[in-house]
């Protein structure tokens, strides 16, 4: 890990700390004790993460992250969390299995770093119905499990 | 020998078919590089809630069994370990394989980890009960400090990561604050209403788990590991069989340091497997064969990651103090059936039963494990043919799916998304997602004997009196500042040795 990233992780923790103490200051009494010792806990620790960052600069050590690697695929990554919100935001207007079926056959496809011919777009569209298939015959037909069914299934 | 009469409960149909589909799908996890034994039982947890609490709890043990030991067929076929727990396994496995010994490899792998996990299940079943009965003598304030304990050994060996692992840890422990507070009923922390009835123990796992690994799989979605041709031959089960009888010291070696090492909160498969092939070398009178292909140094990893399975559930069932992070979720599995670690479960009127069958499970689910390991070895290479791609696609269908029909709820995926995506970016500032988990299922029983704790002491002898003082106070709090000053050493001399490579280089 580079002391870059390390000073980020020290603000990520201290800002946690502080989101927490921030919602806490309408609180008062019992129901707050614990969760204030724990606040306090995180800034101290916190701090002490700093302390050692700094004892660490001093004497720096060689670390392979400082080596460039492969890029960060920032748009892939992004394109998959945003698939993930509609998928939870659609799942019970559509049906599970549909949305199911729908983002593992879409997001699947968009992803790859391959050709996307119609051979391979029909056998991936075999893989994934036959995945979710064994869902619904596994959960929903032998253990009925309850699951949103929208306006399709 | 009471508990032995509860054993006949494991022979239903629905048991052992229970146990058959959990040793498959735990060696499907288990062979696959990107999943986990600990995100496998964590996906598993929901589908625990429709059936009984010795089912559930049975389904669980299998797929943790099966998924240690499924975790070598990858460290032998493509030098990848599918599990931690199989990185020493992958030293002579890989070269194995590689002269066309795979298979040999993976009879090695599975019978060695069959005799390990017998060991580890016998071990859990004589030392559970006494741990137990001492666990009856504790009060709030023990019980606060084995949640303290258990966080600081989560924390203590996370890789280097000490005080970002104990961060973690109380991180889980406030956020499992949110909503109504255990004693007084206050809400707390309720900013929006999804948030109300606080965080649930599956989503959390769930999305603590799967999320960051869903999206390191996204990642890496061009990698393709190189793969090993595999062709099985005949005979190779005898073979097997004779060359552990001439290896008695590596058996008793590697079981006997698992069983310990499982024992010891938050060590691990991995520790016990290193340590135990380490040891083997030493002893050996060839200690240059080990790394060229040398299937004892297979059978001595094999051997002790599997017996921290059975031993990782001492602490676990007597103290409620998980031996290993997959015991940490496996914990999650207990509460949801309402059943809280302690003597309780060793109780007859009580939980006996449950507990006795789900011991004699993890017994006959060795064998499960063996046998289903022998089978699969012929096919475990179009396993891992499966892509990270499609790996990615499956995995996040489970997890909705998982999250949701816990209790029919939108809101539990989306907090098990946002407790993801939270791990996932502080995954990437080696912040680990085991101390948080561990948090989120300790904190309200913490938090819960403080306040008792508390209430007790301001009648009594005094809040530091009642807390810091007595003998079992002072060995708990003497254990956690050993776990943390244990941790600090380790990370302090891995500091030093990188160093002094870095003045070498």
């Amino acid at each position: 890990m580079t002391a870059k990233k390390e000073w980020v992780s020290i603000g990520l923790m201290v800002l946690a700390a502080l989101a927490f103490l921030f919602l806490m200051r309408d609180y008062e009494g019992s129901a707050i004790l614990f969760p204030r010792m724990m606040v306090i806990l995180m800034l101290c620790l916190a701090a002490i993460k700093a302390v050692a960052e700094i004892v660490r600069m001093k004497k720096p050590v060689l670390n392979i992250d400082d080596y460039a690697g492969e890029p960060y695929p920032w748009l892939r990554i992004i394109f998959v969390l945003a698939a993930m919100v509609v998928y939870i935001w659609v799942l019970e207007n559509l049906g599970f299995y549909t949305t199911a079926l729908l983002f593992f056959f879409l997001v699947t496809l968009a992803i790859q770093n391959f050709k996307r011919t119609p051979k391979v777009i029909a056998v991936r569209f075999a893989y994934c119905f036959g995945f979710i298939l064994f869902l619904y015959l596994l959960f929903s037909v032998l253990l009925k499990v309850q699951l949103p069914k929208g306006i399709l299934v | 020998m009471e508990m032995l009469s509860y054993f006949g409960d494991i022979f239903t149909f629905q048991n052992l078919l229970i146990l058959l589909l959990g040793s498959i799908g735990g060696i499907f996890f288990g062979a696959m590089p990107g999943l986990s034994p600990t995100m496998a039982v964590a996906l598993l947890v929901p589908f625990t809630f429709y059936m009984d609490a010795a089912s559930g709890l049975l389904l669980l043990g299998a797929v943790y069994t099966s998924a240690v030991a499924g975790g070598a067929i990858t460290a032998i076929l493509i030098n990848i370990p599918g599990a931690p727990a199989s990185i020493a396994t992958m030293f002579d496995g890989a070269p194995m394989a590689k002269q066309g010994r795979g298979q040999q490899a993976l009879y090695v792998a599975f019978f060695g980890s069959l005799i390990g996990g017998l060991v580890g299940v016998i071990a859990l079943l004589f030392f559970t009960p006494p741990l137990a009965a001492l666990a009856m003598e504790f009060g709030p304030a023990e019980l606060f400090w084995v949640t303290v304990f258990g966080i600081t050994v989560i924390a203590g060996l996370s890789g280097g990561m000490l005080i970002k692992g104990l961060f973690g840890g109380i991180l889980g422990m406030l956020i499992s604050c949110i909503g109504e507070s255990p004693m007084l009923g206050e809400p707390r922390f309720v900013v929006h209403d999804v948030f109300i009835s606080g965080i649930a123990i599956v989503p959390a796992l769930i999305g603590l788990f799967a999320i960051p690994q869903i999206l390191t799989l996204v990642e890496e979605v061009n990698i393709t590991a190189t793969k090993t041709k595999y062709s099985p031959q005949p005979g190779v089960l005898g073979k097997t069989i004779k060359m552990f009888l001439k290896w008695p010291k590596t058996v008793a070696l590697g079981s006997i340091l698992g069983t310990i090492i499982g024992i010891i909160p938050g060590a691990g498969g991995q520790v016990a497997g290193l340590i135990s092939y380490d040891q083997v070398k030493k002893t050996s009178k060839n200690p240059q064969c080990f790394g060229e292909g040398n299937p004892e140094g297979v059978a001595a990893s094999e051997v002790a990651n599997s017996s921290t399975v059975g031993a990782a559930m001492i602490p676990l069932l007597t103290l409620g103090i998980p031996g290993s992070p997959t015991a940490a979720v496996l914990l999650g599995g207990l509460l949801i059936h309402g059943l809280f670690p302690g003597p309780d479960l060793f109780d007859p009127n009580k939980y006996a039963n449950v507990t006795y069958t789900f011991i004699g499970g993890m017994f006959l689910a060795q064998f499960f494990m063996c046998g289903i390991g022998f089978f699969f070895s012929r096919y475990s290479h179009s396993i891992m043919n499966i892509s990270n791609l499609m790996m990615a696609g499956a995995v996040t269908v489970l997890a909705v799916f998982g999250t949701y029909c816990v209790s029919n709820s939108v809101d539990d995926v989306v907090i098990m998304f946002l407790l993801g995506l939270g791990m996932y970016i502080g995954s990437k500032f080696g912040f680990p997602s085991a101390p948080v988990v561990l948090g989120i299922i300790l904190g309200p029983i913490a938090e819960e004997n403080f306040l008792r704790g508390k209430l007790i002491a301001e009648t009594d002898v005094g809040v530091f009196n009642y807390f810091f003082t007595g003998n079992m106070n002072i060995v708990l709090i003497a254990l956690c500042v050993f776990s943390i000053g244990w941790g600090l050493y380790s990370e302090i001399k891995a500091w030093r040795k990188s160093k002094a490579d870095c003045v070498i280089a």
